[in-house]
Parts: structure tokens; sequence; C-alpha cells
């Protein structure tokens, strides 16, 4: 906890509001800082004959820049959004089917791939979709300093020498996509790729310093905030027996002894994520069977 | 022509046809029918349909000076990908915001004829994305510092227009279009330019000129993942498909990465991560070696 406060590891406060549109069929925003995106996604529709896959749904990903038209940095952010949630969904229960997830920035003040992943996965567990996991995305900075500031804002980004963004899923907690920029030394990126597993945690720890665990922490502690989000509320209310809820639920409770966690969601927050463990429990069970 | 080779692709093919004879398939039929299985029976033994090690990089060739029109080509092959990279110097003026930098633009173009998969018209999302990737590797690793485009302060600038095109689309064409543009950009040689100060117009003297600083020498490594667990280098664009994740990691001379580019796909543990960086390295240094005896051999060739 103490080697928490001495990276300054800060979020920015994040929301979620779920099931905001009445048009799509699962709709979400996701709010990190003054960042915030919105998210809607159509299907199982119809898809056109030239986008047909015969053995899985064909998913498409847009995403609309606050202003102007989507250009290449758009179409590389789809591309990053649409593999990872690809490898997430349970895309062969619908073959030669369109799933479509509209992607709506309303701001960019940083990190906004951490928050379009995010804002994708809220979105595609309100529709209801089947999943194999859930995801989540973190954005990482290094400044000029060699410090390591989480979340960034746009202007730590701008002043920082290398970005990271990373996406992790939830049931074997490994890396599912990276987007780097600038350049930064092996140490470093050894430091983010590795300490984000929980599984090598006690082989880097005789490999190599301090700096290690407090990545792979905090991004821990990343993750099972959205778990929080996902669950604890609703933990309560209906018995777990979804065997992933319970393994995270001693460090679920170790966490929210931490400053972070401490704050409790307001009742107006908790409504939505009923909802989600609703969702949440029926698919984990049906993949169980 | 100069063309060097560095690995020589080695065929043990005839070796491996025997397990499927005994399933009385014809190989041929065996691989359209079931693309998987039969890519899994090579892996299984520790190759791959071409006879290369899982590890092994296809032959790499590369050629340049290709164009003579323009102000820096060059022309690489890895295997039966074919990338053809020329660079177009123009002066323009440079923007508000930084007025003492030039700017570097670089465009990849998958056209139709390089696969059946592309269709004319608007570049598909797979260019686009190349085309940012690459432009992310140029701003991230500095290869050329932007100060040094600048001819006069907030007046006038080099903008290097770099077009990558895809003759022959066959896998990998991101390793591909980096070294075609790290070798275009050492072939590039730009016209002085003055500023006349009475009419202040630019004058071109373009019988003086002179190369380019490269400060950076990036290079990429391609890995494709089968079945969520093995780990293949240098992907042809059959195995893309088939493979569930890919993931591209550049490395310069220093040993730096300057990019992690992993779109999604299947998961991967941190060691698989580490093995990959590993392996970059390595190759950074054949490929730095390798444009660089071209360029000498196209200079002792003067």
């Amino acid at each position: 906890m103490e080697e928490c406060e001495s990276i300054n590891v800060c979020l920015r406060e994040f929301g979620c509001e779920q099931s905001l549109l009445s048009r799509p069929d699962g709709s979400a925003s996701f709010v990190q800082g003054d960042t915030s995106v919105m998210a809607g996604v159509y299907g199982p529709a119809e898809v056109k004959v030239s986008k047909e896959i015969y053995d899985r749904a064909t998913l498409e990903v847009l995403i609309q820049p606050k202003v102007g038209l989507p250009g290449v940095r758009e179409r590389s952010q789809e591309q990053c959004v649409r593999e990872t949630c690809e490898a997430s969904l349970l895309l062969s229960l619908h073959p030669r089917s369109s799933l479509t997830l509209v992607l709506q920035v309303l701001h960019d003040d940083g990190s906004l791939l951490s928050c379009l992943l995010n804002a994708a996965c809220m979105t595609l567990l309100d529709a209801g979709l089947a999943m194999n996991c859930l995801f989540c995305g973190v954005t990482c900075a290094i400044d000029a300093d060699g410090q390591i500031v989480t979340d960034p804002t746009a202007a730590q980004e701008k002043e920082s020498r290398a970005l990271m963004t990373f996406a992790m899923d939830s049931t074997d907690r490994k890396v599912l996509m990276t987007s780097t920029k600038g350049s930064f030394s092996v140490q470093e990126v050894c430091v983010f790729f590795c300490f984000l597993l929980v599984e090598v945690l006690s082989m880097c720890g005789s490999a190599g310093g301090v700096g290690h665990h407090k990545i792979k922490y905090f991004i821990t502690v990343r993750v099972y905030r959205l778990y929080v989000f996902h669950s604890s509320t609703a933990a309560a209310v209906y018995s777990s027996e979804s065997e992933s809820i319970r393994e995270d639920l001693p460090v679920l409770q170790r966490l929210s002894e931490t400053p972070i966690l401490q704050k409790p969601l307001t009742e107006s927050q908790n409504f939505p994520f009923f909802a989600i463990l609703v969702f949440y429990q029926i698919h984990t069970k049906s993949y169980r069977l | 022509m100069h063309i060097v080779c560095v690995a020589n692709a080695n065929l043990q093919l005839l070796s491996l046809v025997g397990p499927f004879c005994a399933k009385f398939i014809p190989v041929c039929s065996y691989r359209t029918a079931e693309p998987l299985e039969y890519h899994r029976s090579f892996l299984k033994e520790n190759c791959r349909p071409d006879g290369r090690d899982l590890s092994e990089f296809r032959t790499t060739t590369l050629n340049i000076g290709s164009i003579s029109t323009a102000d820096g080509s060059a022309l690489v092959k890895i295997g039966n990908t074919t990338i053809i990279c020329g660079i177009k110097a123009e002066l323009a003026n440079p923007t508000v915001e930084s007025p003492d930098k030039g700017y570097i633009v670089p465009n990849v173009d998958l056209p139709p004829l390089c696969s059946s998969r592309f269709r004319s018209g608007p570049p598909s999302e797979q260019a686009q994305a190349a085309s940012q990737f690459m432009a992310d590797i140029i701003e991230s690793s500095e290869v050329i510092r932007a100060e040094d485009l600048c001819i006069d302060r907030g007046k006038l600038c080099w903008v290097l227009y770099c077009d990558m095109m895809c003759l022959d689309y066959d896998g990998n064409i991101l390793d591909a279009c980096i070294i075609a543009l790290m070798a275009a950009l050492k072939n590039t040689q730009l016209p002085e330019v003055t500023i006349n100060k009475e009419t202040s117009a630019p004058e071109v003297k373009l019988e003086k000129k002179h190369g380019l600083t490269i400060q950076k020498h990036p290079v990429g490594s391609s890995f494709s993942v089968f079945d969520d667990s093995i780990l293949i280098v240098d992907p042809t664009a059959e195995e893309e498909i088939l493979s569930t994740a890919q993931l591209t990691v550049v490395t310069d001379e220093e040993g730096r990465l300057c990019s992690a580019h992993k779109p999604g796909g299947t998961s991967l543990s941190g060691e698989k991560l580490q093995e990959c960086i590993s392996r970059a390295t390595a190759r950074q240094k054949e490929i730095q070696k390798l444009i660089d005896k071209v360029l000498h051999s196209v200079k002792s060739a003067e």
C-alpha cells in the first residue's frame, strides 16, 4: 500500500453509465477524468454479403472523433478495439451476422484509447453479448524523469517521452493488446509487460527492483477496480455463484481497505451495476456448461 | 542492381510430406481443405510448411535506388512479400505551432494488384493502420530530427513524402515497410536550398546535394500466435489468416524499444513477450548490417 503512494498512482475519477440510448442493443458511456466516450452496439443483425463470414459474426468498430471526420488515427484505434473485442467475444455463436460497435468521443483529455476500450467492454456487457472474458484498458506514460504516470491527462501525455496502452483480459490476466508511442528501454517495457501478470510476479521479484512490483500492483488494482465496479455492490445482493467473482473476493476485501476504494459508490451509480452482474453471472454460467 | 541475401531457407519439404501420405490425401488438397490442421501438423514438428524454423525469417533481399526519378528509393523482399518505397521531397511552409520543424508524411498503399483480399477504392483499414503505424515509428524513434528538415525558420522547410507500395502481399508487410523506409531514407539526397535575401524566393542548387542525417535505425520483427501459444516469427499471408494474434516489436540499435504493437487477438504471457523482444534485438543487427552492406556496394559501384 505504501508502494502505491510512493509512485503517485492516482487514477482520475472514473465512471460508467449503461443503457443510456434506446435505439442500440447495448450502450454505455465511460468517463475517465475529463476524457469521455459514448458507445453503442447494434446486433447481431443482418450482414452485408460482402462482409459475411461463414462461421462467425462480423464485428465492425466505428470511432467518431469529437470534431471532423474519422481519419487515419481513428482507423488504427478501430483496429485495436476491434481485434480486442474479437478476442473476448464469442463470435462463433452468431455466424453470418453483423455486430456494429460505434464509439463516439465526447471529450479527449488523455488516455483516450484505454477509455475507448473500457467503454467498448461495458457496452458489450450491456448488450448481453456472450463473451469469454472481460477486458479493461489502461494507459501509462513515462515522463522525462522516468516517473510513471498512470491514466495521464492530455497535458501529461504531451510532456511524456513514452506512452503505452494495454488491455488485459479478466480470465487469464494476460495482455490482449499493447500500443506504444515513444522510445523506451527494454527494462521499462519489461516492467509493463511482465508485471501486468500475476503469475510471473515471483520470477520478476528476483530479477529486478522495486519498480516492477509497483506497476504490477497498480495494474491489478486497475483491473480489480473495474471488477469492483462490476460486482462488489451486487455481490452483496446476489449470492455469488460465479467462481471468478468468488476468487476475487479476498482480493477485493483487501483492496477495499486501501484509500482508493474507500469511497463508496453512490446510490445512483449503483443502480446500473445490478444489471451488469446479472449479465455477468448469466454469461459466466453459460460458458462453464 | 545490388542484391544481397542474408539467410537461406533450408528446404526440408520432402521429408515432411511423409506423414500425410499415410492418410491417402494428396498434400495440396489437404492444405486447401484443412489449412489449420495442415499447419498444426508442421508446427508439432517445430517447423513450417515452407521449411523454416519457428524463429526463422524468410530470405530478405534489398535493392537501393531502384526508382531513379525519386529523391530516395528502396525495394525490399521478404520471401515473396515485396514493398517498394519512394521518397519525394518538397518545399513547404512550416506549421505555425512548430516553425522550426519540417515533416515526414508516410503512406502505405495496398493496391488490388498485391493480393485478392484488397479492392480498389479508398485505402482499406489495414492500409490506414499501417500508415499510422509507420508515422508512429518515425515519431517515436526520431529517425530524423525534424529540425534538420527546416531550411528557414518559420518560412521554408522540407516535407518528405514516403510512399510505400506493396507489390506482392505474402504477410509481414510492417517489417518490410520499415526496412524499405530506412533504406530509402539513407538513399535520399536533397539539393541545397538558399533563400535569396532580396526577392526572398528560394533558390535550389540541384548540382549540390547532400544526404540526410539518420539518427536511429529502427527495425521491426513481426510474430504470429498460433493456437494461443505457439509463437512464429515472420508469418506468411496464410499464417497471418490462421493465427489468433499478431505482434510487432520495433527496436533500434541501442536496444531501446520504439514500439510494441499488438492490436488485440489472444492474450500473451510476459515470458513470450520477452522472447519476442530478444528475437527483435537480434534481427535489428542483421538488418542494419544488410542495409549498410547494400549502401556500401551502391557507393563503391558509383
